[in-house]
């Protein structure tokens, strides 16, 4: 049985490590980057089934990233974005730019797994019997 | 005989201010010292006597009281003498009593005349003696030591238990309240309990006990003094005869001559010294006297008059105080006469430099050139008070000699409307006001307009704001007018007017902002420089600017909102923003105007370099709210997975761990913002402008009332009638006061008085307020300086306040204890 796996692009070394053990708690398998260029490296070299994003990142932040990535390939995972600073605008930007929810910090655990799960669900059934599974993702 | 007649003449112009001098102190001596023998003020002097002693440590007792009833009075005496005592006194009620043999009976020399009841012998047989003393009968601390006789002194009980004879007869006994004396009941001294010799070198007065209040007598005047039995009382004074604390009273003749002396002396200082030294010096010498008196009692034991000198120490301190007074008015007048006179005199102009500063500014401001006032007398003649630019005569009419004319019985069918002279000026240039009401001399103003109607309409509208403005400020003065002369009122008011412009000048000239203040007729009374280019840099001219005007062209604002918002303000008063982002020569301005002691000020400030620094601002505070939300979004995650079973101990401890880390940077976030808006957002807000610190007060006063009289607490205010315009932020110093007060009125209990003070320094004011229990002062500094939490304290408003006070040139000192309530002192920077 596979496991889901998620990359987590953020530049906050406490936030990374904290959102690393909630999902790996849940058994989730995380990859971490903390900026956008590093996490593309991150995206071409392994496959994953969502990437949750920070948008204010040194080097690259998330908006490139969120271009950059839904340019260099057909498909890909959905992106959840996570910041700190939301306002409609960059919300409105963020999600034009492919990504699939956005979430103003502080979030919850609750709400965090929540999103990833539906997330994660709705990807499955887009994709049919697609490539990705979870083993106990979301229990 | 020449010599004789020239020492006559000598002495004539002497004799009398030296006789003036010392007769009132000399009768005034005398008359006191009457009063006194009169013994009107004996209750004083007893008073003063009776503190004076009342400050003497007890001594040890040298006398007993025994409680015995007066049939047993023989027995007990007997029994004393076996047992050693030094002396014995019996304190009978009634002459019935039994007396033992060889005792002295007698009643208290007072109530009796000499020789009619005293059966003494001419020698004192031992040393028992018995007195009489009804029930209800006066006792005083005043005693005889001996009455003469026919064949000589006889002693008292007291002189024949004590010393005996002494030079002088009369005493007082000094009975400090707090004295404690030793007492035993009869019964135990019949009992045969007591040692032989154990009352040795005691006296012991023997007497029953008092158990009705009429029976009793108090020790002393003082509050509190203690009630005792006739006999206790006798013991006391016994007690102070031995122990040396009598005194002889001062009276007759020697009190008489001393007192004149006094009255003398004092009579001298308040007849020699410089004016405002004679009652301080009165006084001085009142107190010292008095002290030395009180002195006296303890170490010479004598008793000096005390209350007379106090009393003819008052006499002449107020004497010198009316005296004072009536000069100070004769200066006064006689000032206000030579200034009246002047005034009046149609060769001379008074204050030439003052007038001539006063319609330059109103030439500058009306474009008004040539000016001429004069004053109606009541023959009808003219004279000129004031000229100004070109002579006025040239149109016509010699100074000195204008007749009264039909354009001043224009002029006086509408105070403070201009209107053509043409019997003065022949081209219709000379336009005269009347300054004043009718009903009284007239005060008239005369000046040419420009040539061009255009500038004429201009400039007779804006003289004619003058003029009103004038007439209002006159008809103001009226009812405190000392002088009915009007032209007095004239000088006066524009006196008012001038310092009134000095003070606001000075204080717009430090102001980095643009200024412009108009009267409530729209008058622009005052520009600073900052303003005079801007407004040339927007195209306006400062004498013809209305604020309508201004308003319209500075703010942006439509004409009638700018007439709607200017005249809402007028009428209520307050403040309001006029424009946010005018931008005028490239750069961009606020503009506000605000409602200031009647008059309507706009203030302009650049705010290009404002904007960018608030731009950065903003960037900064939405970097340092990411950062929060980093930290909270941390705390968050870290809370649950620290209280999560299914981590393992060391990783449930990492969080512990990451928790503190985010609280602490948090912490960090949160301070390095608390200093970006403490020190640069709201500095940025500080301003200050000239401001009447009463109207500020009373404000303050009036919203503070109610919760003052929920309090129960009465507040006491004491302000001058006329104050110095000072610098600070109107808003910010009424909420400053108001916090005071409410800190104040908050810990007042009922019944309690809070003072308020509005006190003129020379270079400040001072609003002083006390009042309150008070908090420790520890816990008060920690108020004042420790972060509070609710936005409403009084204490936070304090706080922000105090920031803004070394820009307004402004001091506040606090202090607080306990029980002795807060006091807060402000002082403002006058203008």
């Amino acid at each position: 049985m596979s496991t889901t796996r998620i990359l987590l692009v953020e530049d906050d070394p406490l936030l990374r490590e904290l959102v690393e053990m909630v999902l790996e708690v849940e058994g989730y398998s995380v990859a971490c980057a903390d900026n956008g260029a590093a996490g593309l490296e991150q995206a071409e070299r392994d496959a994953f089934h969502l990437v949750i994003l920070d948008l204010l990142m040194p080097v690259m932040d998330g908006m490139r990233f969120l271009e950059e990535f839904r340019r260099s390939a057909e498909r890909r995972p959905p992106v959840l974005v996570l910041s700190a600073s939301t306002t409609p605008d960059m919300t409105d930007r963020a999600l034009r730019a492919g990504a699939a929810a956005v979430a103003r910090k502080p979030i919850d655990q609750e709400e965090l797994l929540g999103l990833v799960r539906s997330l994660l669900e709705r990807e499955q059934s887009e994709a049919g019997t697609g490539n990705a599974g979870k083993s106990n993702g979301g229990a | 005989m020449e010599r004789a007649a020239g020492g006559e003449k000598g002495w004539g112009p002497l004799r009398h201010p030296f006789l003036s001098l010392a007769l009132f102190p000399v009768l005034l001596g005398l008359t006191v010292a009457a009063i006194g023998e009169l013994g009107l003020l004996r209750v004083g002097n007893g008073f003063l006597f009776d503190l004076a002693v009342a400050r003497v440590s007890p001594e040890k007792p040298q006398v007993l009281v025994v409680r015995a009833e007066p049939e047993d009075a023989a027995r007990i005496t007997e029994r004393l003498r076996g047992l050693g005592a030094d002396g014995v006194m019996l304190v009978l009620p009634d002459a019935s009593a039994p007396v033992p043999e060889g005792a002295v009976a007698g009643v208290q020399p007072d109530q009796h005349p000499r020789g009619e009841v005293w059966v003494l012998p001419a020698k004192p047989i031992g040393r028992v003696a018995a007195e009489i003393v009804p029930p209800g009968q006066r006792t005083t601390r005043r005693f005889l030591l001996w009455l003469l006789g026919e064949d000589g002194p006889i002693p008292t009980l007291e002189g024949i238990v004590t010393t005996g004879i002494s030079s002088h007869p009369e005493r007082l006994a000094g009975l400090p309240p707090g004295e404690i004396m030793p007492v035993l009941e009869g019964a135990q001294v019949l009992a045969g309990h007591l040692p032989p010799g154990s009352l040795t070198g005691l006296i012991v007065v023997v007497g029953p006990p008092a158990f009705q209040d009429a029976e009793r007598y108090r020790v002393s005047t003082l509050p509190g003094a203690p009630m005792v039995s006739a006999a206790e009382f006798h013991a006391r004074a016994l007690q102070s005869v031995l122990t040396e604390r009598t005194v002889i009273a001062i009276r007759g003749l020697p009190s008489a001559v001393l007192l004149v002396l006094f009255a003398l002396l004092a009579g001298a200082i308040g007849g020699l010294a410089p004016l405002r030294r004679q009652v301080p010096g009165i006084v001085l010498a009142g107190a010292l006297a008095v002290a030395g008196g009180m002195a006296l009692i303890g170490t010479a034991g004598l008793l000096l008059p005390l209350v007379e000198i106090i009393l003819i120490a008052l006499v002449l301190a107020l004497r010198a105080a009316f005296r004072k007074q009536a000069a100070i008015r004769r200066k006064l007048l006689l000032l206000g006469d030579r200034s009246a006179a002047q005034l009046r005199s149609p060769h001379r102009i008074p204050d030439e430099e003052r007038w001539a500063e006063f319609f330059s500014a109103a030439a500058r401001l009306t474009g008004v050139e040539n000016s001429l006032v004069l004053s109606e007398s009541a023959e009808g003649a003219f004279h000129p008070l004031a000229v100004f630019g070109a002579p006025l005569h040239e149109s016509g009419s010699p100074e000195g000699s204008l007749a009264r004319s039909r354009d001043f019985d224009r002029a006086d069918a509408v105070p403070g409307a201009p209107v053509i002279a043409s019997g003065i000026g022949s081209r219709g240039d000379v336009q005269v006001v009347r300054l004043n009401s009718r009903g009284e001399a007239g005060l008239y103003w005369v000046f040419t307009t420009p040539q061009a109607s255009a500038e004429r309409d201009h400039v007779q509208a804006a003289a004619g704001r003058l003029a009103r403005h004038a007439l209002e400020r006159l008809d103001r003065a009226r009812p405190h007018a000392d002088w009915q002369e009007p032209e007095d009122r004239l000088d006066r008011a524009l006196s008012g007017i001038i310092t009134r412009n000095h003070e606001v000048a000075r204080a717009f000239a430090g102001l980095q902002a643009a200024i412009i203040l108009f009267d409530p007729a729209g008058v622009p009374l005052q520009a600073n420089e900052s303003m005079e280019r801007l407004l040339q840099k927007a195209g306006l001219s400062l004498s013809r600017t209305t604020p309508v005007d201004f308003a319209v062209a500075a703010a942006g604002l439509e004409m009638e909102d700018a007439r709607r918002t200017l005249g809402y303000l007028v009428r209520h008063g307050g403040q309001a923003r006029l424009g946010t982002r005018t931008q005028i020569g490239g750069r961009h301005y606020t503009v506000r105007a605000a409602r200031i002691e009647g008059d309507l000020l706009f203030e302009v400030n650049d705010v290009t370099e404002l904007e960018r620094l608030t731009r950065i601002e903003a960037e900064l505070a939405g970097e340092i709210d990411a950062k929060l939300r980093n930290d909270l979004e941390a705390i968050t995650l870290a809370t649950r997975l620290a209280a999560d079973e299914r981590f393992a101990p060391e990783r449930r401890t990492r969080a512990l761990q990451m928790i503190a880390q985010a609280a602490q940077r948090a912490g960090g976030t949160l301070r390095s913002l608390d200093h970006l808006v403490e020190s640069s957002l709201f500095e940025n807000e500080t301003r200050a402008y000239p401001l009447n610190p009463r109207s500020a007060l009373d404000r303050a006063l009036a919203r503070i009332g109610p919760d003052a009289e929920r309090a129960g607490a009465h507040v006491r205010v004491h302000q001058p009638e006329l104050v110095s315009l000072v610098l600070a932020e109107p808003d910010q110093l009424d909420c400053l006061i108001e916090a005071m007060l409410q800190i104040i009125v908050s810990d007042s209990s009922r019944g309690s008085e809070i003072a308020v003070d509005l006190i003129e320094r020379k270079e400040s004011s001072e609003i002083a307020m006390q009042g309150g229990f008070g908090l420790p002062a520890a816990r008060f500094a920690d108020s004042l300086h420790a972060p509070q939490q609710d936005h409403r304290s009084p204490f936070r408003i304090l706080q922000r306040a105090m920031r803004q006070l070394p820009a307004w040139g402004a001091e506040l000192t606090a202090q607080s204890d306990v029980g002795q309530g807060y006091r807060f002192v402000l002082r403002l920077r006058k203008t």
